[in-house]
């Protein structure tokens, strides 16, 4: 059998069964819902509240995130690459221990909360903190990476006929960088509109609860599906035109002529270099480093008060289940890619694309409510690691397609005719020549799933029942029992994992 | 007469060394720079421009010290290989953004351009977008922009290069005109012997960040 | 052959061990879940195997989405803001009269009796007199309006959230017995402006005041007990209320698919034997549902509050959208 054939069909049943059926059946289900009566239940106030943080919470991150990458990019100074890696460092830590963090340190009893006399964390404050925290890395790396690329003829040309640098940057490069700061603001919109844990643990419910929220409260406290089909209608739709808008198209031009890149908004004044330098500083110690400290220092007060025999079924429960999630989504993702290699009809390569793209769109509340509506009833349903398994290797697909699809463009068509002509098979073809090619990107992508799906949480809350733990909703647990030594711990346990695996995946990604 | 003077310019570079002790370009006589890709003549450029941080050595117009003065306040117009137009604005705005700059009124601006864009034959694409004209037409347009803020210095780095034949004669009888007629110090960058032939007074030839051999331009 | 069909039928059925599901709090090392497995065990030979959830309202969901098929054979911790709700799934069989008995008269789980009290206290704002700075609302004559309205307070007051954790609902409840409609709202509205937070539930509020990050927190008259008890700390106390304090009475619910009888019934006999009923004060910290069990000296010296009772009854429907209603009325408050 063709193995393009066999790909496909092991790509699209999943997909379609796991995916496309339950999102098409809640949307079913949220047209059946909508009646007087469960319109009235609408939480309107809730709805408005989510949008609102998440629109403070983008602006600020961009502004941020927009700031910095202009500084490190145009400046040198005294711990530039230290401020590069916490700004990029972020980018792999798990909310929930963002939430610890920031607790630990900017709580009534954190290091800084104590200092600054600070009243309540919890509320608006906490949330953008959360919010920031997560998303300045984002939009940093990304405008960084933008204004490497940038292409800055236009912008010496404006200098060299006396406009100031201000009017440059102003009329020239912020137009240039347009398209990435739009792409960079609606993806922290989403996040932020998106985010669960941030609002759940750093709200102070009831006054600050997201659509996310109470679609978790619809489902898991009152048991009201209609009115949890009907939220998660709504915030589908949302996802879904954010999506739209999201569009990639950039337009950055590559820089020319070989030249080493050149400053052109560095600041010249030593003082004023020093000075945005220490706010920098400021900035990231405030944010990242403080935080993260607080939590590997005190990991270590709660290690003599853990009860290990508990702590480790719980780990090996957690690794075992993320290498499995691991393993599912570089399974999909594999298929997906050697599809779109090698499928000639592009109706079908099209809708790989699309179905791969999708659930960048979904919310963990959107596609976890789907999926319960859906498999209720059945005997998969009962094991309540199914759902966690299906939504984290959903969430990772678009990335490990996305890594596996890079590498298979990579593969030259030559080599294909070659092997042909020598007479290998396509199955042969697989084996023997794509899968040695790809043998690192499959095992980034492995190495990628388990380490998202170590620090995942929203699932792994929706879908707990019974007792049965992982490392994150133990975290969880301990937290909102405020049995914080023991949640440093294990914070600081998950810290290392995941840090490790990211690191292992940053060596990779440098040797390719 | 105004002159450019170059004074031991030193750039540390990982491909080469740029090491000028003495060059110098005089106003309505273009100076040609020519030299294999990567030999250090378009960071000479940078320099002149003001856009070369790292260096050493100083630079004189008109006797008056331009070495630590910023890129934007030089005075001295670059055009580049790619004509770089800004492409939110149409021929005209573009051409009249350096007028904009030094707050001159409207109708001046518009005025000053509009010569300038008849003077190189592209009055009729003055409404026009940058990706609306052909590449001879925008790198005319770009030489347009350069001129019309009378700058004393104009500065060019490859300009011919991405040019078919014809675009590329119409545009360095243009240069040389505005040149010589403007009494502007020019200073031409290029790897073509041609280029440099048909528009330089003079011209020196670089290899591996040094002069190796300077010349009269013969006719 | 039937009848060995039968008899290996309740040989498996005997085997099997029961199922309780009940809140997290009633499960772990030296809890009353940890006693009671010991006692069933020795009793009847058969393992208690209980499973513990986050909340009640969690429990009695797992147990709706199974239906027929699930494995719980009794849902410990039902307490009287839950009833309603129980009653309502319709998932619950009521327990024999007999078992009743040992029930003291004024403690009951609704009129229909369905579920068997366990333990019982008293709702109060717990304070520690060390750290508490404003002692003012503590000159007597308070009733709870006041108390919740008093700007003195000064945000460093938690309660568990009503719509996760009974505790919080219980007070919610004791609420619209004060207040009902706009007042009710006024209310809700200064008190939440005034909150530190609230909690999921109560060990998370509790350990917040532990922790010192609040003055005030909800609990039970018998939290005093706990500290004097293990601690030998008189520092922790409760106010008083002049208008009353709503009390708490936990229960058992059968589940009616349970085919276990002779297993329910040594369960049921269990929880108010003496050996249960006499470990719940110093186990639970609550009172027994008998008086006449002996009280622990900690015990003795708890002021008992006036009782109020909660009249008004809420259909399930009534309480959702009020509980809805309330998450929006602490909203644009500085």
């Amino acid at each position: 059998m063709n193995p393009v054939i066999v790909s496909l069909f092991v790509f699209f049943v999943p997909v379609v069964v796991f995916l496309y059926a339950p999102i098409l059946y809640l949307s079913l289900r949220a047209l059946d819902s909508f009646s007087p009566e469960t319109l009235s239940l609408v939480p309107w106030n809730v709805i408005a509240f989510t949008y609102l943080q998440a629109s403070v919470s983008a602006i600020l991150s961009l502004v941020l995130g927009l700031l910095i990458a202009l500084f490190v990019s145009e400046n040198s100074f005294w711990g530039k690459r230290a401020i590069s890696i916490f700004c990029e460092i972020v980018f792999f830590i798990p909310s929930i221990l963002v939430v610890l963090s920031l607790l630990g340190t900017w709580g009534v009893q954190g290091w800084l909360g104590r200092t600054f006399g600070i009243v309540n964390f919890l509320g608006w404050n906490g949330i953008l903190t959360g919010h920031v925290f997560l998303n300045f890395s984002l939009v940093y790396s990304n405008l960084l990476q933008a204004l490497k690329e940038l292409d800055r003829t236009e912008e010496k040309v404006a200098l060299s006929l006396g406009a100031s640098r201000w009017q440059v940057f102003r009329e020239i490069t912020l137009v240039k960088l347009k398209s990435a700061i739009l792409q960079s603001l609606l993806l922290c919109f989403f996040y932020c509109s998106s985010s669960f844990i941030i609002v759940l643990m750093l709200g102070g419910a009831p006054r600050f609860s997201s659509l996310e929220t109470a679609i978790y409260q619809a489902v898991k406290i009152d048991l009201d599906i209609s009115l949890a089909i009907l939220l998660a209608a709504i915030q589908l739709v949302v996802c879904l035109f954010l999506q739209f808008l999201r569009k990639p198209k950039r337009e950055i031009l590559m820089s020319s002529q070989g030249m080493e890149r050149q400053t052109l908004f560095d600041l010249r004044s030593q003082r004023v270099r020093i000075l945005a330098t220490l706010i920098v500083w400021v900035v990231i110690l405030g944010l990242v480093f403080l935080p993260l400290t607080h939590l590997i220092i005190s990991g270590f007060s709660g290690v003599f008060k853990l009860d290990w025999w508990e702590f480790s079924s719980v780990l090996i429960r957690s690794i075992v289940l993320s290498f499995v999630v691991g393993c599912v989504a570089t399974f999909l993702s594999l298929c997906g890619s050697y599809c779109v290699q090698h499928l000639n009809n592009s109706f079908l390569k099209q809708a790989v694309y699309f179905t791969t793209s999708l659930p960048i769109a979904l919310s963990t509340m959107v596609t976890g409510l789907a999926i319960i509506v859906t498999f209720a009833k059945t005997d998969w349903f009962r094991n309540q690691m199914f759902g966690v398994v299906c939504i984290q290797a959903l969430s990772i697909l678009p990335l490990g397609f996305r890594i596996l699809n890079e590498q298979f463009t990579k593969i030259e068509l030559e080599i294909y005719q070659t092997a042909q002509s020598l007479g290998a098979t396509q199955w042969q073809q697989l084996t023997c020549i794509e899968f040695p090619l790809l043998r690192r990107a499959i095992s980034l992508v492995l190495v990628t799933g388990v380490g998202i799906s170590l620090g995942e949480s929203s699932s792994l809350l929706l879908f707990e029942s019974q007792g049965r733990s992982t490392i994150t909703l133990l975290l969880f647990k301990m937290m909102g029992k405020y049995r914080f030594e023991e949640a440093f711990t294990v914070g600081l346990i998950l810290l290392i994992l995941t840090a490790s695996i990211f690191w292992i995946r940053e060596k990779w990604l440098n040797l390719n | 007469m105004a002159e450019l003077k170059l004074k031991n310019i030193r750039v540390i570079r990982q491909r080469f060394e740029l090491n000028i002790p003495s060059l110098s370009a005089h106003s309505g006589k273009i100076l040609g720079v020519m030299g294999k890709s990567g030999c250090g003549k378009s960071t000479l450029l940078q320099v002149i421009a003001g856009f070369e941080k790292n260096m050493e050595g100083e630079i004189f117009l008109d006797e008056k010290e331009m070495t630590y003065i910023p890129a934007e306040n030089r005075k001295m117009a670059l055009v580049f290989q790619r004509p770089a137009l800004f492409s939110q604005l149409t021929v005209l705005e573009n051409v009249c953004f350096g007028l904009k700059i030094q707050h001159l009124p409207k109708n001046e601006q518009i005025a000053r351009s509009l010569f300038w864009l008849k003077r190189l034959g592209l009055e009729h694409l003055k409404d026009f977008l940058p990706h609306q004209i052909s590449g001879g037409e925008a790198q005319r347009v770009a030489l347009a922009r350069s001129v019309v803020v009378n700058f004393p210095v104009l500065l060019l780095d490859e300009p011919f290069s991405a040019l078919d034949s014809q675009s590329r004669g119409e545009s360095r009888k243009a240069v040389r005109d505005v040149v010589s007629e403007m009494g502007l110090i020019g200073v031409l960058v290029s790897h073509d012997l041609d280029d440099i032939k048909s528009v330089a007074d003079d011209y020196c030839l670089m290899e591996s960040g040094r002069i190796v051999k300077f010349e009269t331009v013969k006719y | 052959m039937k009848f060995l069909t039968a008899f290996l039928f309740c040989l498996s059925a005997v085997a099997e061990p029961l199922t309780v599901y009940t809140y997290d709090a009633l499960t772990g090392k030296d809890s009353l879940g940890d006693l009671l497995q010991t006692e069933f065990k020795k009793k009847t030979g058969t393992d208690l195997k209980l499973i513990p959830f986050g909340s009640l309202g969690e429990a009695l969901n797992q147990i709706v989405i199974e239906g027929e098929s699930t494995k719980a054979d009794f849902l410990l911790g039902v307490d009287n803001g839950f009833a309603r709700r129980a009653i309502e799934s319709g998932l619950f069989s009521p327990i024999a009269g007999k078992f009743f008995k040992k029930v003291d008269k004024d403690i009951n789980l609704g009129s229909e009796k369905v579920f068997l009290p366990f333990d019982y206290s008293y709702l109060a704002f717990l304070f520690n007199n060390t750290s508490l700075k404003d002692k003012s609302l503590l000159n007597g004559g308070m009733t709870l309006a006041a108390f919740m309205t008093s700007p003195r307070i000064q945000k460093k007051i938690v309660i568990p959230d009503p719509r996760t954790s009974s505790l919080g609902y219980l007070f919610f409840r004791w609420t619209t017995e004060i207040a009902s409609g706009i007042a009710l709202k006024e209310l809700w509205g200064t008190f939440l402006a005034n909150l530190f937070t609230v909690s999921p539930d109560w060990s998370g509020a509790y350990g917040m005041f532990m922790k010192g990050e609040t003055d005030w927190v909800l609990s039970y008259t018998t939290s005093r007990a706990y500290h004097l008890e293990k601690e030998k700390k008189t520092h922790y106390d409760y106010i008083l209320f002049d208008d009353g304090h709503v009390i708490q009475i936990e229960g058992l619910a059968q589940v009616k698919f349970s085919r276990k009888t002779k297993l329910n019934e040594a369960f049921i006999e269990l929880i108010v034997s003496d050996k249960i009923q006499e470990s719940i004060p110093t186990m639970q910290w609550m009172y027994p549902i008998r008086k006449s069990v002996s009280l622990p000296a900690s015990f003795s010296s708890l002021s008992i509050p006036k009782v109020r009772e909660i009249k008004t009854d809420l259909t399930e429907v009534q309480r959702k959208k009020l509980l809805r209603d309330w998450s929006g009325w602490g909203r644009g408050r500085p």
